[in-house]
């Protein structure tokens, strides 16, 4: 567990079921050809601000927040990836549900929202969290989903034509 | 108003989207590029008159043109000065040498003599007229009279008139940014594959990784030559080479190389490599990707060599948002990782099995880094 102090902003709870799984969606560039995972997967891109998006499975299905993603985000999902509250925890880091916080303005938020803060982390300390996190993704595996359909469609278009 | 006072400029456009009479909105830029050719052309032609004098502030606004009319059938335009002023003459003059320039550029004459300073950008212009078109469309320009032969304006007969008016006297530009216009120029490095080579012109089609098609001329340095052809392949089968020069940029996109210094074939064995090599800046999941460096694109090869050497076991390729490459290895157990940075430098990471805390450190050394990734070393 991070020996920084924990500052939840208004709206904000600690995600406290150690057991609970938390998706994390998977897109181009953190994905092999060949499947290999990255551990870019695991360190949150700098519009995140610090925080990795991530979904509760208590409250959303992996299928569901793929779906989501793939509708919603730049880049649709490739598959999904899991780690538990607990394995956030080893890698001294928590799970903070936002669902609670109000949208600014044409700002979006999934369904079952959470993330992983890295604030106040330097590079060294990013890397080594990714990796905890991308060891702990390989052993569970890939998160069983489809590809996300076109509203109407019974397959995704691309394996459709 | 009364045409027999007034030259009239017909511009006639046919294909399904302009039946009826129809005028697209986006086609609109066709006839604005226009206006701003003659409008430009009108200026230089009453700076010529003026030497020395201020361009009256009212010159572009009192040369706009106008559409008369649009007749049945396809689109049938006709446009007209909009006002009647003390510029006509210097207008009428401008007209002229655009229709010259687009006659000439069409039927492969000699392009009429320009202003210097603003020879490249009325080529341009003229270049960019077409546009718009789809394949089955065609713009018909009445150069010579509403009643004349027009110039027909196709994709095929604009790609030819594109490559004549890029060619002629094309160094006489030698400003890297060029006042004015929506041109500059950088030194730099691209990679992609030759697919064309014209030694008559001294030119070559490139299919850059990151920016599609692009030509280039090697006048400058016809030693380029031999560099060229070594590499000249059907794309998709060539080798990846880097380009290095002067890559001009026309609104902000690259366009042509002016002048190669450096033909390299790059050692792109590895079809990640390459797709690391073609990612467009912009890359990333929040449009944060940079564009990966060369030098970390060279120091992966070379790493990458070494564990092919070796016998090692090939690890992930990934870009980083800082333009960099991550070479990872990971599994349930232990993850071990050499970030090479847009700079060239390898960050190695090594999370060994049951502990939290990865071991990182910074070497400037590729000889350190391949043996880390050999295993020779922790």
């Amino acid at each position: 567990m991070t020996s920084d102090p924990i500052v939840l902003a208004e709206g904000e709870t600690l995600v406290a079921n150690g057991e609970e799984l938390v998706y994390r969606q998977v897109t181009q560039h953190m994905l092999t050809e060949d499947g290999q995972l990255g551990s870019p997967a695991f360190s949150p891109s700098t519009s995140d601000a610090g925080k990795l998006s991530l979904t509760r499975s208590s409250l959303v299905s992996a299928q569901d927040a793929r779906d989501w993603h793939t509708r919603n985000a730049r880049s649709k999902s490739l598959g999904v990836r899991g780690v538990t509250v607990t394995e956030v925890g080893l890698a001294e880091r928590v799970v903070i549900d936002d669902s609670g916080v109000a949208l600014t303005e044409g700002e979006k938020r999934s369904p079952g929202h959470c993330y992983v803060d890295f604030a106040g982390l330097d590079k060294t300390g990013r890397k080594n969290v990714a990796a905890i996190l991308l060891r702990f993704a390989n052993a569970r595996g890939e998160i069983n989903t489809t590809e996300t359909t076109e509203d109407g469609e019974l397959f995704p278009l691309e394996q459709a034509s | 108003m009364d045409e027999s006072k007034v030259e009239l400029r017909r511009f006639k456009l046919t294909g399904k989207r302009f039946e009826g009479g129809r005028l697209p909105i986006d086609y609109l830029v066709e006839l604005q590029n226009y206006q701003a050719l003659v409008q430009t052309l009108t200026v230089a032609k009453w700076q010529a008159g003026h030497p020395g004098e201020e361009v009256p502030a009212d010159l572009k606004a009192e040369t706009s043109l106008a559409i008369e009319r649009i007749d049945e059938g396809s689109a049938d335009i006709y446009v007209v000065l909009e006002q009647q002023t003390a510029y006509v003459q210097y207008q009428e003059e401008a007209q002229s040498v655009v229709e010259q320039t687009i006659s000439a550029a069409y039927s492969g004459q000699p392009l009429p003599e320009l202003p210097k300073a603003i020879n490249e950008e009325i080529r341009l212009g003229v270049s960019q007229i077409g546009a718009t078109l789809q394949p089955d469309q065609t713009i018909e320009i009445y150069a010579a009279g509403v009643d004349a032969p027009p110039v027909v304006v196709t994709i095929t007969t604009r790609k030819e008139a594109v490559d004549r008016l890029a060619l002629e006297d094309f160094f006489l530009t030698d400003d890297p940014v060029v006042a004015g216009s929506h041109l500059a120029t950088v030194q730099t490095s691209v990679a992609g594959r030759i697919t064309e080579l014209d030694p008559e012109k001294q030119s070559f089609r490139f299919r850059s990784l990151r920016y599609g098609e692009l030509r280039g001329f090697y006048k400058d340095n016809p030693e380029q030559k031999e560099n060229l052809k070594g590499v000249l392949d059907p794309p998709e089968v060539g080798p990846v080479v880097r380009l290095t020069g002067e890559l001009q940029y026309r609104e902000g996109v690259p366009w042509r190389f002016k002048q190669i210094t450096n033909v390299e074939k790059l050692n792109l064995d590895n079809s990640a490599l390459v797709e690391l090599a073609s990612l467009p800046a912009g890359w990333g999941e929040a449009a944060d990707g940079e564009e990966i460096s060369f030098t970390a694109i060279d120091a992966a090869s070379t790493i990458l060599a070494g564990i092919d050497q070796a016998g090692g076991s090939r690890p992930g390729l990934f870009p980083t948002t800082d333009g960099g490459i991550l070479l990872e290895w990971s599994s349930s157990d232990a993850v071990r990782s050499i970030e090479i940075t847009a700079d060239g430098d390898f960050e190695l990471l090594s999370l060994a099995p049951g502990v939290f805390q990865s071991v990182q450190r910074t070497v400037r050394d590729i000889t350190e880094a391949i043996r880390f990734a050999t295993g020779e070393v922790q």
